[in-house]
């Protein structure tokens, strides 16, 4: 008789059934004691005791200083001296820096249309109904000239990215980025009929050169334009797009309408575009508020709820 | 002197996930001062970490991971110092029984690289797929090591 692999057996302890396992094993009582006896080992692992962990031992970690107050005088000044507007964070700020926050956000109660002179946010993060908030949020900056936004991104490290988008299209047009202290490296962006034909520079978060043929139109080159994009984006219950992301190459992604409902979220119940975002298989789902185009709520491949919620700064 | 958001949101994080990283922790070392120690290191370096944390999954399995790749580094460490734990003898829980012993003592006898995917796999439930990543090694190997970890663990008992 010849007898599986010893693979074989755990994974048939282990719940995973196959036929012919399943008839071996019905004939060869050497194998079921096999099977038997591993059961009998991960039940008793997993009733191995372990020590509680010790008591928390916070006061003696250094940490690093938070960020809130620096950022908090450049929002101030930023509004005073220079008439601009101010959001902290971005989408694709993750869990950078996180740390839990008791107090609670809440959406602006009013539409912030979007634009300079009105954009003062706080982004919030939120997994598992917990709600989190960075001391090292990034600072974005809008400004305006006579027919573009200016984006600016500071790191509290002191790195630095631009961003021109057009007021009329939303589309970036052209952009720096600078390393801490270092040499600003621009980019540049073709532009035809309001998509992008080609690249070259350098992205904040691969410093790498981008060479986009001419065959790779170019919409959207990150998560920070989408965000943008939503804002202007007329949803309704039909609406279908396609864009192009830039991570670590170009990827279409296709967005479309799947639904409208409430969602609940920290800061409370919003009537939400729900959103499915595709992107070579995964699939991503973005819950658009509808009266402001505001991002309230993403959900990734995992079903992991992660971001999102911006809280308006007095100004 | 530790800012009070920071440390708030540290100890909650602690008190959330400390006793799940304390037992990856104790079973990768073996011991209770090594499992202290690597969830103190952890912690020392997750303020940093977190800001370099650019993932999309679960930030338990993340956390996981720190802990298991923090707890097998010490455990290359302490091999290449020939240390040994002081209070390597293994925890009791109230309802011991020779038998348990005998498997705790088994499981600690294992090579690190078998116990490594013991742990994830039979205690904290990880598939091989997860093993895999946290581990870096490929699915096979999680699976064979498991399969030899687990004739080892039988042959004991």
């Amino acid at each position: 008789m010849t007898h599986p692999a010893d693979i074989a057996l755990l994974r048939y302890a282990d719940g995973e059934h196959s036929k012919d396992t399943a008839e071996h094993l019905a004939a060869c009582a050497s194998c079921r004691s096999i099977v038997h006896e591993s059961r009998q080992v991960g039940a008793a692992l997993r009733d191995l005791p372990a020590p509680p962990p010790p008591p928390w031992f916070g006061q003696i970690i250094p940490i690093r200083r938070p960020r809130w107050h620096a950022i908090a005088a450049t929002l101030v000044a930023g509004i005073l001296i220079g008439g601009t507007a101010t959001y902290v964070g971005e989408a694709d700020a993750t869990f950078a820096g996180l740390v839990p926050t008791s107090a609670r956000p809440s959406l602006p109660s009013a539409p912030h249309p979007i634009g300079p002179g009105r954009w003062t946010y706080l982004m919030r993060a939120y997994e598992d109904s917990v709600l989190w908030a960075s001391p090292q949020l990034e600072t974005v900056t809008v400004d305006s000239s006579a027919t573009d936004w200016i984006v600016v991104t500071t790191t509290p490290e002191g790195e630095r990215d631009s961003l021109r988008v057009s007021r009329r299209t939303m589309a970036p047009q052209s952009g720096t980025w600078g390393p801490p202290g270092g040499r600003v490296h621009e980019t540049e962006r073709f532009m035809r009929d309001s998509m992008i034909d080609s690249i070259w520079g350098y992205s904040r978060s691969r410093r790498t050169a981008y060479p986009i043929t001419d065959t790779t139109r170019v919409r959207i080159v990150n998560d920070v334009e989408l965000r943008l994009f939503f804002r202007t984006a007329p949803l309704d219950r039909h609406w279908r797009q396609s864009v192009t992301l830039l991570t670590d190459s170009a990827r279409t992604a296709d967005l479309a309408v799947i639904g409208r409902h409430s969602v609940a979220t920290p800061v409370g119940e919003c009537d939400c575009w729900q959103v499915a975002m595709s992107m070579r298989g995964r699939r991503r789902v973005i819950w658009v508020r509808a009266e402001d185009g505001v991002v309230v709520k993403t959900e990734d491949r995992y079903g992991v709820t992660e971001l999102v919620a911006e809280d308006p700064l007095p100004n | 002197m530790a800012e009070p958001q920071d440390a708030e949101g540290l100890a909650a994080l602690y008190e959330r996930y400390a006793p799940v990283m304390m037992r990856v922790a104790y079973h990768l070392t073996g011991s209770r001062a090594d499992a202290e120690d690597v969830l103190h290191d952890v912690f020392l370096t997750l303020p940093d970490a977190l800001r370099r944390y650019e993932e999309r999954g679960r930030l338990e399995g993340w956390l996981v991971r720190l802990t298991a790749r923090t707890a097998l580094t010490r455990g290359r460490r302490r091999r290449r110092a020939a240390e040994t734990p002081i209070d390597n003898k293994a925890i009791q829980g109230p309802a011991t029984s020779t038998d348990r012993v005998d498997l705790q003592a088994a499981l600690h006898a294992l090579p690190t690289s078998l116990r490594a995917v013991v742990v994830l796999k039979e205690i904290e439930g990880y598939s091989h797929a997860e093993i895999a990543n946290i581990l870096g090694i490929s699915i096979g190997a999680s699976e064979v090591r498991l399969c030899r970890a687990m004739k080892r663990l039988r042959e004991a008992l």
